[in-house]
């Protein structure tokens, strides 16, 4: 079994909770509550920006140039994904200005911090942030209706594009561990989309210090 | 007015919710509920060691001998403390290792992620984190119960060892900002100290994934 493989295997437990949050499962139905899609705008935001730190940082200890390119793939994507976020903030008059909840700032915290431990661990994670990502919007992508206010993150979030930049991350996490995913590497993985959770529920829930 | 000041001043309101956290008081008073205490040790523990690595990246950003010295003298009372906690927990049949709560998580990567940051907004986080926690137990030390089983913790973080040391990290922070803090400084050392709070809210209620 692939490193990718084994790492989602791991994490079984929690996929259905990905796939069928009431947070997304909303944006599919079309009935998002319009104060949990404004939260969304701006936590995604706040997230984002760091997410695109950890990314770079990610760059910067790649073991070799082909993994620096690949991980460097993302951050186009992820400058798209602020650039969409930024628009929709504007149209909807969501302050992107708002201090991050304790989520937020845990979850991005975490991928920063990750990076002193080494590349495995926070490539295995940058995998896990894009792999839970795009199941999770790929699957609500066919449901969601065109017209709604959040049409443009879903299509987004599910594009070709995000699909091929994610192909190309499963193959450096492969590589990055020919022999199968480090103890760390699970550790880092599973946290990651534990984490996702908890950013949808508080989104979905609203959260304050 | 000093940095230091400044900071405390401008994060004045949640100073009262840091003295006053039934946690600690309770903890003052010995009525802590022993599940609590337990969930604490865990889950401070795991703090520490995330502590001891911020505080050890500190010193790799020290801007001159004399911070190296202040940061570095505070790595070794550490080992003091994460012995304690080891002898507490095999006292009472808890298992150390096991995974932190997402609050513990996000807090413990929230400093190492500030080293990114640079020093100023480091110190201003090592700041927060030591004046919180001195704080709140020299606020419970005159009232605490000396036969408590919660005294040794209690006297360790009140004491006047550990009152030098947030002294000293004061003087460290006022030396880094002497035309006052940066808002960078500012929303740190504001996110530690709610941070702080949350964490104590986590011990005291527990918290799951």
């Amino acid at each position: 079994m692939s490193t990718a493989r084994a790492l989602i295997a791991s994490s079984a437990s929690l996929w259905p909770r990905v796939t069928s949050h009431p947070f997304l499962r909303n944006i599919a139905d079309g009935d998002l509550d319009d104060a949990v899609f404004r939260r969304w705008v701006a936590a995604d935001h706040a997230f984002n920006v760091e997410y695109e730190r950890f990314t770079a940082g990610l760059m910067s200890i790649a073991p070799t140039q082909h993994a620096a390119e690949v991980v460097g793939n993302h951050l186009a994507p992820n400058r798209v994904n602020l650039e969409v976020l930024a628009r929709t903030a504007r149209r909807h008059k969501v302050d992107l200005d708002v201090e991050p909840g304790p989520t937020t700032i845990g979850f991005s915290s975490y991928l920063r911090a990750l990076l002193t431990t080494g590349y495995e661990p926070s490539v295995a994670a940058l995998y896990s942030a894009e792999k839970v990502y795009f199941d999770a919007w790929s699957a609500i992508e066919p449901k969601t209706n065109h017209s709604a206010p959040y049409w443009p993150l879903v299509e987004n979030f599910s594009s070709e594009r995000t699909a091929d930049a994610l192909a190309a991350l499963t193959l450096l996490v492969n590589n990055a561990a020919p022999d199968g995913p480090s103890a760390a590497m699970r550790t880092a993985f599973s946290r990651v989309v534990r984490f996702e959770l908890l950013f949808w529920t508080a989104i979905y829930v609203g959260e304050t210090w | 007015m000093s940095a230091a000041r400044t900071l405390l001043a401008a994060s004045a309101p949640l100073w009262h919710r840091i003295a006053g956290h039934p946690f600690v008081k309770s903890a003052g008073d010995g009525s802590l509920d022993p599940a609590a205490f337990g969930r604490w040790l865990v889950q401070d523990y795991w703090f520490v060691l995330g502590y001891r690595r911020f505080l050890a990246g500190m010193v790799t950003l020290a801007p001159d001998w004399r911070s190296s010295d202040v940061l570095t003298a505070g790595l070794s009372p550490l080992q003091d403390e994460l012995d304690l906690f080891r002898r507490e927990a095999a006292s009472r049949g808890l298992e150390l290792g096991q995974e932190p709560s997402p609050t513990t998580l996000g807090y413990t990567s929230y400093l190492l992620a500030s080293l990114h940051d640079g020093y100023d907004v480091g110190v201003a986080v090592l700041y927060g984190a030591e004046k919180a926690y001195y704080d709140a137990w020299v606020a419970v030390r005159a009232s605490a119960d000396r036969n408590s089983p919660y005294w040794p913790f209690i006297d360790n973080w009140s004491s006047d060892a550990f009152a030098g040391w947030v002294a000293a990290v004061a003087r460290l922070l006022d030396a880094a900002a002497p035309s006052g803090p940066s808002t960078p400084m500012r929303r740190a050392f504001d996110r530690v100290v709610r941070l702080e709070l949350r964490f104590w809210d986590a011990v005291y209620t527990g918290e799951s994934w």
